[in-house]
């Protein structure tokens, strides 16, 4: 991202609405068509929601661009997988890699990123969760919290557990077509998150304890 | 003379509102457990950017030591009470998490970068605001 590119994030919310999406539209579609491949390919562990289809905002279209610049990476349009709890969550295939992204669902049928990761094919396939919670200290305090819940999660990943301090899980959410979130689990303390089977197993452990 | 101070005012009066709110921080560095890059209280292990209203925090994770290793970084903001933001896990990876979806829109802050564990990190290291 440049400076260019951000004046650009700055200026076009000015436009009308309907301008605004179309000229972005249409930006993202000569992008697209210029420097993507011809059908992006899914990478990783398998996923099996696949999203629908979505008008891209000029932020969202700004982060993308971003990101592949930076990275390398070559990516298609995005889709949205689902909207739980006032969130948005986004799927974005490349042939080298993928991301995905979070943002307010009002903006869902023009997605606003409000966080983005991407990682290249290596990583991703060795992803169970993509976690795209907020967690965050508080001087003083007594360790990490989980201020906001919600990723994705492969094939397989029934349910996502919270781990408290001891390491212990001390609390599940159901994993709902690849996505999990939780509404009322905001400003928790948790050490990491664990991937879970149907039967409880764990089949991948993210550890955030220092 | 006055025609003069009255356009020098109005130059001034288009400009500095903006300039006044853009800014660009960016670094290139390894951030490992020893990192002390300008945080506050949070700080070792970490990469931070001076004081602004930041709207972006920003990362590429290019390389990692050991070589093949993964590490993992914590991707956001830093005020003088709370860092809050996302992990993710480099190299091979990017990430960009906007203040005013982590509660933190129209603070005064820090961008914060900070080393969590694993294989310490190399990489680009950027705030917009």
């Amino acid at each position: 991202m440049n400076g260019a590119s951000t004046s650009q994030t700055r200026s076009l919310p000015r436009l009308g609405g309907a301008v605004a999406a179309f000229l972005v539209s249409a930006a993202f579609l000569v992008w697209f068509g210029q420097s993507r491949p011809a059908e992006a390919t899914s990478t990783g562990t398998a996923i099996s929601n696949a999203g629908v289809p979505v008008a891209i905002s000029p932020q969202a279209l700004n982060a993308l661009q971003s990101a592949e610049a930076k990275s390398g990476l070559r990516l298609g349009p995005p889709t949205r997988l689902a909207v739980r709890n006032g969130r948005a969550l986004y799927r974005i295939n490349g042939v080298n890699g993928r991301c995905f992204a979070a943002g307010k669902s009002e903006a869902a049928n023009a997605p606003s990123f409000g966080v983005l990761l991407c990682s290249q094919s290596d990583t991703a396939a060795r992803q169970q969760l993509v976690d795209l919670s907020i967690y965050d200290l508080t001087r003083g305090g007594e360790g990490i919290r989980i201020h906001r819940l919600e990723g994705v999660a492969a094939d397989g990943v029934a349910s996502v557990g919270i781990l408290g301090d001891a390491g212990a899980i001390i609390a599940r959410v159901p994993v709902t077509r690849n996505i999990y979130s939780s509404p009322t689990l905001g400003d928790v303390a948790a050490t990491g998150v664990v991937a879970l089977n149907s039967h409880g197993g764990v089949l991948e452990r993210l550890s955030y304890q220092r | 003379m006055r025609r003069l101070a009255c356009l020098a005012a109005l130059a001034a009066a288009l400009v500095l509102p903006q300039s006044a709110q853009a800014g660009y921080w960016v670094t290139w560095t390894w951030i490992t457990p020893g990192t002390y890059g300008g945080c506050m209280w949070y700080s070792p292990g970490s990469v931070c950017s001076g004081w602004n209203y930041w709207y972006l925090s920003d990362a590429l994770l290019t390389g990692s030591d050991p070589g093949g290793q993964q590490g993992q970084l914590h991707c956001g903001f830093q005020t003088n009470s709370m860092i809050r933001g996302a992990f993710v896990w480099g190299p091979g990876s990017t990430c960009q998490v906007y203040d005013t979806d982590v509660a933190m829109g129209g603070v005064y802050k820090k961008v914060s970068h900070t080393w969590w564990q694993g294989a310490s990190l190399y990489g680009e290291f950027e705030g917009y605001a």
